[in-house]
């Protein structure tokens, strides 16, 4: 995408300046959007997204600067006003380009640059929006949307580094609203993978649609939930939110170099329960958070996170390498161009355990199964986090019982690590987007259902 | 943007029957934060993005470019007639704003030129952290920066209007983290300013100091119902969630719960709240609204009685009510409607005489809530007030309820409240009986 003189040109400027490193991460990606609303093809929308990053590294210090620009002129511009105040006498050379191209495992055959045709999206869309509609007469609207997105990258670095990867993705939203007694609930569900429009064959739309329906209709007749510390099972799949948050970002470098992690400083101490292992992997083919080489040009790596509840890995960027001597584990990650990379989760999951989920309900006398969880966050200084409870049920007895709604999960990550008890063996994985500091990026998110023995649940007091 | 001004009507005017308009932005921005008293991260950039709405046959089309060569911009407009093609013909949403009724507004009030040298803003980013770290031996400061944003914004149509504004913004931010073993403290603040030298760094260190200091020595209430006044960034937050029931296009999508409620009462009887496009010193200053058009204050709900809804152009043509200017689109996405800056009326009473709780915190705000069913539960910390006098420091607690039943029992207060980024302005709002888990 960028003329490789060029590029060698302004790593040579920014070397010339003094930086200990230099890189460009060059960025085209091609957007498609389509809505469905009302039964119709509402909005189609496309577009390109593409610019230039320059990353100077001096010592242990991050400078950023990034420009929609190809041109030679503007991106030694560039270069030189991020290093004005720390400008010195070279350090050291460039080294030689070295090119790679790394092995795709993530074949997508029907992309956005071969022209899926919109009407065989759109079809797809609406058979989804017949099916929540078909349900039941109380489905007042049906949101359903694809985003499909090819993002080219070409990274040059100062230590020889050419690599060029293409990520294919698509993403389909869903929402269906019910209304009963002028009371209005939504049900919902995504799904996503690093694909070609091909793998759309893994999904049924008819019991998409009914399921999101099914999910409305049922917190129509939810309760408020009870307040109160009590045991929980969290559902298997995107119930993986609640290691994101708990304990994931505090295991990123990002945090853990500047010890603002709970976590820093904890290598090997038993911080889950025996029962947990978890992994984040960034090799699983064609999955949510996958790809070839991350946005840093490093080959994408499998990291043992916890092992029968001791800490043995975090994630590591180049900068969080520099600055903890870790070695660098492939989790550079940014949303874009816009943003310098850190380091970020990919396919992050709870490893299944031998534990059967009807054990699991039985064993609760007075509880929460939060079959399905919302969004949530963390803060990695104290470790305190909240999730919301999408769809959820009291446990009455050792059985499901009524559906209950306004419920969020409050604690500390290694408190609630520390508290799961059982780990089932229904592992499931389900894709998210994931914000922090170098942006919006695509996270798997996994595990099997987990009974957590006590967890602050708010609700109606 | 002038020059892809020039290319895009040159290459418009090749196709047929077309209505556009199309929205160009240019932004620079300056980024830094400090790390024991290093200057951690130095980021700038320039951007540009423009965005083109296409109309054919009744039909809408979107395509958008951050490249600006002609080659892109002939394959933006391309790719927007070729959009057009697949959607749904809607016969309301049209390209309808001319010149003259956007010419009595075309300036750019809030724009403050700024000569402050770099070297001036890096010590500040590195002062800021300097600040609180002299506080106390272990006091830490992970969260800080200091940024800049200038920003360009040149809307145009296929019916000659032309529309521009710049503006410029700065903030800076601290935050406050404690690790006492068990204990726990960590807090933020913000200030935010068009003028580079107006940013109240002080305020930023002592209030994220002092809040994270009685963060150490928080603990919970026990479960049951308190009256509750959020701090005016958290009411912000709380009420920004739900702003579709003022939305219009939310009517048509079917998904607005007070799509059949206008001039009827949905709030107390001291409730009145008004978008105000031009409120002075706001970072939302809005002159005209993304379709051209010039919004003027609109009342959304007086004396608990719901008076209007957010309308664009083709909302307020499909539900037959008068367009009020609170178009939004972004350069890569398609109409929609948005308020500008929010105004809560005062009261006559002191609310924070009594027994309530004060939260400073709310957690979960973009994933506890429904809009749809008004349904909210969120994490939270602040302070628990007895007899109008803070007795304890809390976290780790809960509150949960509906946003539709938590509107019709409350009291305003007299005192006006203005959000960092000026915004959003509010009386204290004392509301009443939320459900609170904790012991």
């Amino acid at each position: 995408m960028l003329d490789s003189k060029v590029a060698l040109d302004v790593i040579a400027h920014g070397m010339a300046l003094g930086a200990d490193f230099c890189e460009l991460f060059i960025e085209n990606t091609r957007v498609q959007n389509i809505t469905v609303l009302n039964s119709k093809a509402d909005k189609v929308s496309s577009g390109i997204d593409c610019g230039i990053g320059i990353r100077l590294i001096y010592g242990t210090q991050v400078l950023y600067g990034y420009t929609n620009s190809f041109e030679r002129e503007e991106l030694l511009r560039i270069t030189s006003l991020i290093a004005a105040r720390n400008k010195r006498d070279k350090v050291r050379d460039a080294l030689n380009l070295n090119f790679c191209k790394p092995n795709n495992i993530h074949i997508a055959d029907h992309t956005l640059l071969n022209d899926v045709t919109v009407e065989e999206k759109v079809d797809f869309l609406m058979k989804i929006d017949r099916a929540a509609r078909n349900r039941s007469n109380a489905v007042k609207q049906v949101r359903v949307n694809n985003a499909q997105w090819c993002q080219n990258i070409e990274i040059f670095n100062s230590e020889g580094l050419h690599a060029q990867d293409e990520r294919n993705y698509f993403r389909i939203g869903s929402a269906a609203t019910a209304e009963k007694n002028g009371a209005q609930e939504d049900g919902g569900d995504n799904k996503g993978c690093l694909g070609g429009w091909e793998r759309i064959r893994n999904y049924d739309p008819i019991q998409w649609g009914e399921r999101i329906t099914d999910q409305a209709l049922t917190m129509l007749e939810a309760e408020l939930c009870p307040a109160g510390n009590m045991p929980v099972i969290i559902g298997n799949g995107f119930g993986g939110v609640i290691f994101h948050e708990a304990c994931g970002h505090s295991l990123e470098t990002t945090s853990v170099a500047k010890k603002e992690s709970v976590f820093a400083d904890r290598m090997g101490d038993m911080i889950a329960s025996e029962c947990v292992n978890a992994i984040d992997d960034g090799t699983m083919p064609n999955e949510w958070g996958s790809c070839n080489i991350d946005d840093e040009g490093a080959p994408m790596k499998r990291t043992q996170l916890i092992t029968n509840g001791k800490l043995t890995s975090f994630l590591v960027d180049k900068v969080g390498a520099l600055k903890t001597g870790y070695e660098i584990t492939g989790s550079g990650r940014r949303q874009n161009y816009k943003y310098a990379p850190t380091s970020r989760m990919r396919n992050t999951y709870i490893a299944p355990g031998k534990d059967k989920f009807e054990d699991m309900i039985a064993s609760v006398e007075n509880g929460i199964y939060a079959k399905k969880m919302g969004g949530g966050s963390v803060s990695p200084g104290t470790g305190e986090f909240n999730f919301a409870i999408y769809e959820g049920y009291m446990i009455k007895n050792g059985k499901i019982d009524k559906p209950v709604k306004s419920a969020t999960l409050i604690g500390t990550g290694e408190e609630i690590l520390k508290n799961i008890s059982m780990v089932s063996d229904d592992l499931e994985h389900a894709p998210g987007m994931c914000g922090s500091s170098s942006g919006s990026v695509p996270t798997n998110v996994g595990q099997p259902s987990l009974k957590v023995d006590g967890i602050l649940v708010g609700g109606k007091a | 943007m002038k020059n892809a001004k020039t290319i895009i009507k040159k290459i418009a005017s090749e196709f047929d029957g077309i209505q556009y308009d199309v929205i160009a932005t240019k932004e620079s921005h300056l980024s830094l934060s400090a790390h024991k008293g290093e200057l951690e991260k130095y980021e700038v950039s320039s951007s540009n993005v423009i965005g083109i709405r296409v109309i054919k046959d009744n039909k809408v089309g979107i395509s958008y470019s951050e490249a600006q060569d002609e080659d892109s911009l002939r394959f933006m407009v391309e790719q927007a007639v070729k959009n057009a093609n697949f959607s749904k013909e809607s016969e309301f949403e049209a390209i309808v704003v001319t010149p003259d009724e956007a010419a009595e507004n075309n300036d750019c009030l809030t724009y403050i030129a700024d000569s402050t040298s770099i070297e001036d803003k890096i010590a500040l980013s590195l002062n800021l952290e300097k600040k609180m770290l002299d506080k106390a031996e272990d006091v830490k400061c992970p969260y800080n920066g200091v940024s800049e944003v200038d920003v360009e914004r040149l809307i145009f149509n296929s019916l000659g209007l032309e529309r521009s504004c710049k503006d410029k913004y700065f903030s800076c931010y601290s935050s406050a983290l404690f690790n006492r073993g068990e204990k726990n403290g960590l807090h933020y603040k913000v200030s935010c300013s068009r003028i580079f030298d107006d940013l109240n760094i002080d305020e930023c260190i002592e209030e994220s100091y002092k809040v994270a200091t009685d963060l150490l020595e928080a603990s919970p209430i026990k479960t049951g119902t308190y009256d509750v006044i959020f701090e005016v960034g958290q009411l912000e937050g709380l009420l920004g969630i739900f702003t579709n029931c003022f939305c219009a296009q939310e009517i048509i999508d079917k998904t607005n719960p007070w799509g059949e409620k206008l001039e009827s009462k949905v709030a107390h009887e001291s409730l009145t709240i008004v978008d105000s496009p031009r409120v002075e010193g706001s970072f939302a200053y809005v002159s005209f609204d993304s379709e051209g058009t010039v919004p003027q204050d609109l009342t959304l709900i007086e004396n608990g009685v719901l008076k209007s809804f957010l309308h664009n152009s083709k909302t307020s043509h499909q539900l037959d009510q008068k367009n009020n200017g609170r178009a939004s689109r972004s350069e890569k996405g398609a109409l929609r409607v948005a308020g500008t800056n929010t105004v809560i009326k005062a009261g006559t009473k002191d609310v924070k005489q009594g027994d309530f709780l004060e939260l400073f915190s709310l957690d979960g705000l973009h994933s506890g809530a429904n809009p749809t069913s008004g349904a909210f539960s969120f994490g939270a910390s602040g302070y628990l007030y007895k007899e109008g006098k803070v007795i304890q420091t809390v976290k780790g607690i809960t509150i949960s309820g509906n946003y539709y039943d938590l509107i019709q029992d409350l009291e305003v207060g007299n005192e006006m409240r203005v959000s960092d980024a000026g915004n959003f302005h509010a009386p204290d709002i004392l509301f009443k009986s939320l459900s609170v888990a904790g012991l």
